[in-house]
């Protein structure tokens, strides 16, 4: 079953899925979808607001390229300020991880 | 983002990152129909699932595109054209919305306007701008007045920091041209004064350099130009014509541009050069004594000098020139050339401003509360579209700009009416305010201030009347609207309970003034004004042809007294002097009156110790009779009479009575005299038709003696002073009282057709027209306590603001309470019972086929 997203990992998990090489949305969400054993079914409702915020930002480029299907589709990229991102994301994640597991512990 | 990319958004053009994103969204769907087909489902319901399962795109394509900077602006003009289109599609809504506005910015426009105007806008003078009004403050702290036109001309000729200084001060002569004659009011002034302050001639110059002569001034002056216009037809060879002014040929050199009122808060209709005014007016000198008060000055700073630098310098020259004449030195201030310069008078302004702003802000809220009302009605209509709308996916953020949006832009219309209406409506109120005939030296302005102002306001309102409205839209709830609804009628009530309490105090305030005794019995008294300082008398042949007219007056059937007095009590003329404390010493300022032997006798004035005059005590320099304030502040317990003042031994104390105003006054002194040029005349006969005695007087003179009047129109004129502020008053509630009852109105009928259908069902169910009444009467009838409650008890707090004009009235005066909770008891049943009988005549059969 799908569960909800931490507030705030969306940015971080589509950061991640890119650095496997440029995706278009579909497949960025047909990935999350894969690698967490069918647990993270991101709508896009927040995938694409999330990507635009990426490019905004200028963490992520688009480029439209035919699709495996022949179609055009929008491909994004990670570019080094994403990676640098990416680096931060992860680290303020695990930190609130070990937050959250310190709380569930001592209580 | 370039500016095509901005244009573009605020046209509502679909920018290239949406047609991205919505190229983008469609190749999702389409895998993802693509993946589920493969699964084994049809094509059709593959896509379908699809969709659904993209969830709402609708807002995705909103939130997406709101990740990008910018995206408000195209908001912003879509809203703009969507309201826009609302609005032209519901004319009567838009109109009575934009008109409550109207009127409750436009109100408050035209305070600030005026109160911008005089106190911020410099007054229309040649390069204002490096102009300063100076005051000396003499006699007490705060009193800031002009300076004696010695000083003045010493000044203007030794002061380094000025580049000018120009002297004048007001004046009164009676005009003829052939037969046409008028008494009018004029300005004299240095003849620097149209070089300095000018803006130019309609036709011809200014004054002269001759028009300086202390002796033999040039005989020239200027016309204002409405003056040339109502009094000389606009005729251009009025130049270089001679006029006769108080019998002295005097040459008209120039008539003044058109809007050129001089630096003076009430326009005069001439300008005459300084020295003339001792030569129109010799029972009283001023052109060459320091003991004359006031000659106002306006001064050209050299450039580079600052306010400060020429204060001091200033201060040292006058003190210098003082020091040599014995005489103290004077604080000097400079303030801008505004009509509100004098620190005084802005203190005395400053009340009623405050009053007329906070009356002004009541109505502009309540016409908000009006405008929110309205605007929750038709919101409450639009329920239906919202709520799809929201389901569609649009976000409740924008939504609620868009609803805002619309107020703003009702309000938008509102202020530019309220603009167009601040040109002109301003000027009218001052017509209207201006206690007299004369007009007001100055008009006007609609600067950047009065604009800057009206955008505040603009904004301010659509904020007061959107929001609430449209917060409580979305939080579809018809309960917290009917909540908010309540609220809103109560506030517009209470705000409209407080405004009409206001001026029912005013209106008392008047009452009572009516009510107050002046203190001396001016019935069948007639008013006779010879003018002999007009015509130039000394005071010794004025002495005698009063005498003469006595005599002659005393002799028509019905005459019994003729007094004489230079200060005729509650009319508009005043002397004084000051007297020190006996024990204390402090100066006193007290009135100071020449008047003959039975002046007190003729208005029935009682002596209540020593004796009053007699014939010949007339020109003592020994003797005078004070009032009992004087005689009570001064020699508390004892006996005044016997006491010496000034060198006058006090020989009577005569009753308090009324001498400069009904709510104000000093002690006053009574001093016997022969009669001078500034004396009018007070005749006590029985029936005596005035006509009789205004042809005895002519018989006299007849270039000075204008028409006898009675002495009641002067007490009553005297009594009228609050009228104006009352009248003001009342015109605001007037408006307040028709907003709340347009607010009244609207809720009721609104309410009628909310609940149609239940008062059908109530009818079919048996009940009676009368119980229909009722309960649409009951509804509002909670509001009108509630607010009346809250209003009044507010207005018993405000009225502290009105204690300056409240003469005689306290600020939580029942009687004007219960008066303005009545007027407003029953303008709501009025305004209510239209829509009440309208729902107690609905046909059940038709209000339940309904809908």
């Amino acid at each position: 079953m799908a569960s909800e997203l931490m507030p705030g990992t969306l940015d971080l998990l589509v950061l991640k899925t890119l650095t496997r090489g440029p995706l278009h949305g579909y497949g960025i969400a047909q990935y999350l979808l894969a690698a967490s054993a069918q647990h993270l079914q991101v709508g896009e409702g927040s995938l694409y607001p999330a990507l635009q915020r990426l490019l905004v930002n200028g963490w992520a480029e688009a480029e439209w390229k035919a699709s495996e299907t022949g179609r055009r589709a929008r491909f994004y990229k990670l570019t080094s300020a994403g990676r640098r991102r990416l680096k931060e994301e992860e680290q303020e994640f695990d930190r609130m991880v070990d937050a959250i597991r310190m709380v569930l512990k001592t209580s | 983002m370039n500016w095509r990319n901005v244009w573009n958004r605020l046209r509502g053009k679909p920018s290239a990152h949406e047609e991205e994103l919505d190229e983008e969204l469609a190749f999702h769907i389409e895998m993802s129909a693509k993946a589920l087909r493969e699964q084994g489902l049809s094509p059709e319901e593959a896509l379908h699932r699809a969709r659904r399962g993209a969830g709402n795109l609708t807002l995705a394509r909103e939130q997406a595109r709101e990740a990008w900077a910018f995206v408000w602006l195209r908001d912003f003009g879509q809203d703009v054209r969507y309201g826009a289109r609302a609005l032209r599609a519901n004319p009567g809504y838009t109109l009575t919305t934009v008109a409550a506005l109207t009127l409750g910015i436009g109100v408050t426009g035209i305070v600030f306007s005026i109160f911008n105007t005089l106190v911020y806008a410099p007054m229309n003078l040649r390069d204002a701008a490096s102009l300063v009004h100076v005051l000396a403050e003499r006699r007490e702290p705060g009193r800031f007045s002009g300076l004696p036109w010695p000083e003045v001309r010493h000044l203007a000729k030794n002061s380094k920091s000025v580049q000018a200084l120009v002297g004048f001060d007001m004046t009164g002569a009676r005009i003829s041209r052939g037969d046409f004659v008028w008494t009018g009011r004029g300005i004299v002034a240095t003849e620097n004064f149209f070089d300095v302050l000018g803006t130019g001639f309609a036709l011809g110059r200014g004054f002269s350099a001759s028009t300086g002569d202390l002796k033999n001034p040039a005989p020239e002056m200027v016309l204002h130009y409405d003056t040339w216009r109502s009094r000389f037809g606009g005729d251009p060879k009025i130049i270089g014509e001679w006029l006769d002014v108080n019998s002295f040929r005097i040459q008209v050199t120039g008539v003044a541009a058109p809007g050129f009122d001089g630096p003076f808060p009430v326009a005069p209709q001439f300008w005459l050069p300084a020295p003339w005014r001792d030569k129109l007016h010799p029972g009283l000198l001023t052109i060459d004594t320091m003991d004359s008060c006031c000659t106002e000055i306006m001064a050209r700073l050299r450039p580079g000098v600052t306010r400060e630098q020429a204060t001091a310098e200033l201060a040292t020259v006058s003190a210098a020139f003082r020091e040599t004449l014995k005489r103290k030195a004077d604080r000097f201030l400079l303030t801008d050339p505004v009509v509100l310069s004098n620190p005084r008078f802005f203190k005395q302004a400053a009340p009623v401003f405050l009053a007329a702003g906070v009356a002004a802000l009541l109505i502009l809220l309540l016409a908000c509360a009006n405008a929110a009302n309205m605007q929750l009605a038709r919101a409450m209509s639009r329920r239906r579209e919202i709520a799809v709308r929201i389901s569609l996916g649009a976000g409740r953020g924008r939504l609620l700009r868009q609803l805002v949006t619309e107020s703003l832009l009702l309000a938008a219309l509102a202020s530019t009416a309220s603009l167009a209406l601040s040109i002109w409506l301003p000027d009218f109120v001052l017509r209207f305010v201006m206690p007299s005939e004369d007009r007001w030296g100055f008009s006007i302005q609609l600067d950047w201030r009065v604009v800057a102002a009206t955008a505040g306001l603009t904004v301010l309102a659509a904020l007061f009347s959107g929001l609430a409205p449209a917060l409580s839209v979305l939080r579809e709830t018809v309960r917290s609207s009917n909540r908010l609804r309540f609220v809103l009628l109560a506030i517009q009530v209470a705000l409209c309970a407080t405004l009409l309490s206001g001026s029912a105090l005013l209106l008392r305030a008047v009452q009572a003034a009516k009510a107050v005794p002046a203190g001396f019995a001016f019935h069948d008294v007639a008013r006779l004004r010879p003018n002999l300082n007009s015509s130039g008398a000394n005071n010794l042949q004025s002495a005698s042809v009063i005498g003469q007219l006595r005599e002659r007056l005393g002799a028509i059937g019905g005459v019994s007294e003729v007094a004489h007095t230079n200060v005729v009590p509650l009319g508009d003329s005043f002397t004084g002097t000051r007297f020190p404390h006996p024990e204390t010493k402090v100066e006193r300022p007290v009135g100071f009156a020449h008047v003959s032997a039975n002046f007190l006798r003729t208005l029935r004035i009682p002596i209540l110790a020593g004796r009053d005059f007699e014939p010949a005590d007339e020109g003592r320099k020994d003797v005078f009779i004070i009032d009992q304030a004087l005689a009570r502040e001064f020699w508390p317990g004892r006996n005044a009479v016997g006491q010496v003042l000034g060198g006058r031994t006090v020989i009577g104390v005569a009753a308090e009575i009324h001498v400069q105003g009904l709510h104000s006054g000093e002690p006053q002194t009574w001093v016997p005299s022969k009669g001078e040029a500034a004396s009018e005349l007070l005749i006590r006969h029985s029936g005596t038709p005035l006509g009789d005695l205004t042809r005895a007087a002519l018989e006299l003179d007849r270039r000075v003696f204008p028409a006898a009047e009675p002495y009641s129109l002067t007490v009553e004129k005297a009594r009228e002073q609050a009228v104006t502020a009352a009248a003001v008053a009342s015109a605001m509630s007037g408006l307040a009282l028709s907003l709340a009852c347009f607010g009244l109105y609207g809720v009721a009928a609104y309410m009628v057709g909310q609940r149609r259908k239940e008062i059908g069902i109530r009818l079919a169910l048996g009940a009676r027209p009368a119980e229909i009444v009722t309960l649409v009467l009951g509804q509002n009838a909670r509001a009108v306590a509630a607010g009346g409650v809250i209003g009044v008890c507010g207005a018993a707090g405000l009225g502290q603001l009105l204690t300056g004009m409240l003469y005689g009235v306290k600020p939580a005066d029942p009687p004007a309470l219960c008066a303005a909770l009545g007027v407003l008891g029953l303008t709501a049943l009025a305004a209510t019972w239209p829509p009440a009988r309208r729902a107690s005549r609905i046909d059940p059969s038709i209000a339940l086929r309904h809908e």
